[in-house]
This record gives C-alpha cells, structure tokens and sequence, in this order.
C-alpha cells in the first residue's frame, strides 16, 4: 500500500514539474511553439509564437517563457570585476583622503589622470564596504599601535562571520586582542564588523 | 533548547566554530583524558537569543546577557601539545581548523595559545553542561 501510495505521489509530481518547467512545446521542424506565450508580451517578445525573438543564435529559452543569454555567467564575472575595482576605489579614497581630511584622495586624482575616473560608483555597495573596510581596518590599527605604546601585547585578525552584530547579523570582523604577558585575565577583544558575510 | 553539537566531517566545523568563537576559556580547564583520548576545554558561552533589555537609551541598550557553562570536547587524541607563551590565564577561541593529511587539529585563538592535537579520526563534540555561570550586563548598540 505505501509503495502504491509513493508510485502515485511520484507520477504526480512528476506530471506537476512537466508542466510547471516547460510552458508550452516547441516545434523543431518550424522553428517556432505550437502554443502561444503563456505569460504573454511579458515574455519579451511581440510574437507570441516566435522562438527567441527569432535569434536563436544570441538566445535561448529553455522554459518556453522569455529568451535568456546563455552566456549570461560571464555578464556576472564582468560585474564581479567591476565590484573589486569599486571596492578597491573605496578603500583607497578613503586611505589616500586621511579619512576625510582632505576633499579629494590621491587616488581620485590618480584616476581622473588615467581618465578611468567614470569607471567608479561612488554611490555603489562595493565601493561604501571598501571605504568601511578602510575606517574599520585605521580604527584597529591605531587602536593596536595605541596598546603597543602603553606596553600591551597585540594581535589583529581579519575573523570569518561569526560573531553576532546584534540586527545585522553574524558579519566577517577585524579583531583587536590586547593582553598583558604574565598578568592573569588580562586578554580583551575589540571587534569592528565589516560589511560582508 | 540546549546546545548539542557534533562534527565527524570538515565540512560540519563551521558550525563548532560558530557555536566558540569569541568564548573564552580558562587553561586550568583543559583537561586531556588520556585513558579515553579526549581533550575537554570547559568554556563560557554568552546566549544573546536569552538576552533581557533592561534599559533604552537613544541607539543604546541596556541588556542582561546569560553566560553559560559549555564544553568542547575533541576524541580520538593521539598526541596533544599546548603551548602558553603569553601566560595570561584566559583566552578566547577564534576557529578550529583540522589538516586531514596530517590528522592535526589546531585550536585557533585571539589571546594566543597553542593548542595542537593529532587524532585516529575526526569527532568533535560542542554541549551545554545546564550551568549557568552568571548574567552578565552590558550596553549594546540598536
């Protein structure tokens, strides 16, 4: 009786996934679907019959709903890119600016002499974690040369995403310990979060 | 619900890592169980989930965090080598990392300690003992 029961749930959900990933069928021999869009002009396509807007070279559309790039992946290597480049732009603003001291960074002005000054979202995630990570990493350091100067052991690490930041959640951390040698329970820890997992 | 880990392969050690990072433990209370190969690091554990707001103020809080008693426990020891250069008593764990081709776990800290062991195979345990040590009170952000 189970196995009877697990055969009928297994034919159902295959049937379920059938027609639930391939919207409609395609006809090789036209080039074209045999049923109309089911999500309509949505799909990106003034022909409701037509197969890739008619370029199946550039174009795929494996579910038969709207046409994908498949070389989309490297669309997302190219945004990968273009994130480092931007958080590296934020670190190095906010380190060759003194934090604000001056108005404009060395390495602002190193890129508008290259001319590749447009090349960074100042207003962008990546570049905002790069000056972040920039004031945190100043904050620990000076915090560390601070302790050194009054005769403390240091250590700073870069930590995974273990610590619990309150709201935000467990965050990637510097970590500033500080201790005494020889003196017992001596050992603090200063974490400052960075802003990724 | 009481916390009750265990790690047989590397790829569970993120979450012991994530149950004792940022605990700190006394060196008195490594204890190595040398009949059974077992190397017991009793640690406190803050539970910020039981935590209690006392006060608001602005951004800040005023919370009552309960700290309990835990214990880390690693099996199957052949040898185990602990270095204190540092003498300072306390220290608090950081990560644990094992090296499989050389069956070596290394126990990762702020404060430095050398905790090295070598073991048979991989078992690491995480538990609850059910003591609660105190409340501790501090002021948080948000």
């Amino acid at each position: 009786m189970v196995k009877l029961m697990r055969l009928v749930l297994l034919v159902t959900a295959i049937l379920i996934f059938n027609s639930a990933v391939w919207a409609r069928i395609y006809d090789p021999g036209n080039g074209r679907f045999l049923q109309e869009d089911p999500i309509g002009f949505e799909g990106g396509d003034v022909n409701l019959f037509a197969y890739t807007e008619n370029n199946p070279v550039n174009y795929t559309d494996p579910w038969g709903l709207y046409s994908e790039n498949p070389f989309a992946f490297f669309y997302d290597l190219d945004n990968f890119a273009i994130g480092t480049s931007n958080f590296s732009a934020g670190y190095g603003d906010a380190l060759t600016s003194l934090f604000g001291f001056f108005d404009t960074s060395l390495t602002e002005q190193t890129r508008e002499e290259l001319g590749i000054n447009w090349n960074a979202d100042e207003c962008g995630g990546f570049f905002r974690a790069g000056r972040i990570g920039a004031y945190s990493w100043a904050a620990i350091t000076s915090g560390a040369v601070g302790a050194r100067l009054v005769g403390w052991q240091t250590r700073v690490g870069l930590h995974g995403p273990h610590h619990q930041f309150g709201r935000f959640g467990r965050l990637s951390h510097l970590q500033l310990n500080y201790w005494k040698n020889g003196i017992s329970k001596s050992g603090r820890a200063i974490r400052f979060p960075l802003p990724w997992r | 619900m009481p916390l009750n880990i265990v790690a047989d392969q590397s790829n569970n050690l993120p979450s012991i890592t994530d149950a004792i990072h940022d605990c700190w433990f006394d060196k008195e209370d490594i204890v190595f169980h040398k009949d059974s190969s077992i190397l017991e690091i009793k640690f406190d554990r803050e539970v910020p989930e039981n935590r209690k707001i006392l006060k608001n103020f602005l951004l800040l809080k005023e919370v009552q965090i309960p700290v309990i008693e835990c214990i880390l426990r690693i099996y199957h020891i052949k040898t185990c080598q602990i270095t204190d250069t540092e003498k300072v008593g306390r220290y608090d764990f950081n990560k644990l990392e094992y090296d499989p081709n050389r069956s070596q776990i290394c126990v990762r800290t702020g404060v430095p300690i050398d905790i090295k062991v070598t073991v048979n195979g991989l078992r690491i345990a995480v538990e609850e003992t059910g003591r609660k040590l105190e409340d501790k009170v501090t002021w948080v952000f948000f």
